[in-house]
């Protein structure tokens, strides 16, 4: 739609522009809403924060290294080449999430400040920032949908990635829709989940569920697959797996405590 | 670690006009890490500064090459070559 706007004569991609906007918008949240419900200094969120963009940087391009290893393996010879053009191309989202956690970690034993409670201020502010990156993906054309002739199909005509000229279902505009929708509802409960892990399991199930659902309307072949489905409905699969096992053995616990 | 992360944070931002994204974004990271790491054991201007213009180096670099999976390279390189055209 828009891939590249013109600033002073100089041409800038609008997905990394909507990130950055994603990242600021979602630290000026976490700082005026979230930060008041817990005891840790404004510079620690921040600090921790970036510490966990550039684990995210980092595990977003290796998730993408890994689900293209058999391109790898089946370029032997250029390996090196293959592996440049991996260093330039795309990130994956699963995998920043989880080298984000890990590098929020990582500042939070270094510096002796609450994971948790880390982790519960920045977890809700997640599906804002992924939003706009979801917009970012309409405006450069890519994570398009499968072709659709019906309501509200979207025809690229200058995109640097998706087909020009073919309807497709505008799944990248139905996904920034569903993550404001999860935003929200995690804004709103949020002073009742202060100090509990209720937020992120909730953030967990929802988006992995919308997760799934909408890989099945996506229409570009360049993700990864294992058997009969995409590596990022395997990884929701498991997020889910994991959360309703914690909501199991958390409510049995509260039993057994009670008795 | 001060003078190490303000000297990464200036290189940092210095080589985005060269079109080098990819070692602003490797010196930016470096010297971000660097500027906490010195804003937390003895807070200084120095640190500060560093940490700060890291900042603004990952958020140049960023820009450029971010670009999602579905993109394949396509937008980092066609928008590296659309700066580097523009700049020219």
């Amino acid at each position: 739609m828009l891939p590249t706007i013109n600033l002073f004569g100089v041409l800038i991609p609008m997905y990394g522009v909507l990130v950055v906007i994603g990242i600021i918008v979602g630290l000026i949240i976490i700082m005026k809403f979230f930060a008041k419900h817990y005891n840790i200094s404004k510079e620690d969120i921040l600090h921790a924060l970036i510490f966990g963009i550039i684990g995210a940087i980092v595990g977003s391009k290796l998730l993408y290294i890994l689900t293209n290893v058999n391109v790898l393996i089946e370029n032997v010879g250029n390996i090196w080449q293959i592996l440049l053009s991996m260093v330039n191309g795309g990130f994956v989202f699963y995998g920043g999430l989880v080298g984000g956690v890990i590098g929020i970690f990582i500042y939070s034993k270094t510096y002796k400040v609450s994971f948790k409670e880390l982790i519960l201020l920045i977890v809700p502010a997640i599906p804002l920032m992924h939003a706009f990156g979801r917009i970012g993906c309409f405006c450069a054309g890519c994570c398009y949908g499968c072709e659709y002739n019906g309501f509200g199909a979207i025809t690229f005509m200058n995109s640097l990635v998706a087909p020009n000229g073919e309807p497709f279902f505008p799944v990248q505009i139905i996904e920034a829709i569903c993550n404001l929708i999860i935003f929200w509802i995690l804004f709103m409960t949020y002073k009742k989940c202060v100090g509990t892990n209720t937020s992120i399991i909730l953030y967990m199930i929802l988006y992995s569920v919308t997760r799934f659902v909408l890989e099945y309307f996506r229409g570009d072949v360049v993700r990864g697959r294992f058997l009969w489905l995409y590596t990022s409905q395997w990884i929701s699969l498991i997020i889910i797996g994991i959360s309703l096992a914690y909501l199991f053995l958390s409510n049995l616990y509260k039993k057994q405590k009670n008795n | 670690m001060a003078v190490a992360s303000l000297v990464l944070g200036i290189v940092s931002v210095v080589v985005n006009f060269l079109g080098l994204f990819w070692v602003s974004l490797v010196t930016s990271i470096i010297g971000l890490i660097l500027g906490i790491m010195a804003r937390k054991k003895a807070p200084s201007g120095m640190a500060t500064a560093g940490f700060v213009l890291s900042i603004i180096g990952l958020v140049l670099s960023g820009i450029i090459i971010v670009a999602c999976v579905g993109s394949i390279g396509i937008i980092t390189n066609l928008g590296s070559d659309l700066i580097n055209n523009s700049l020219n």
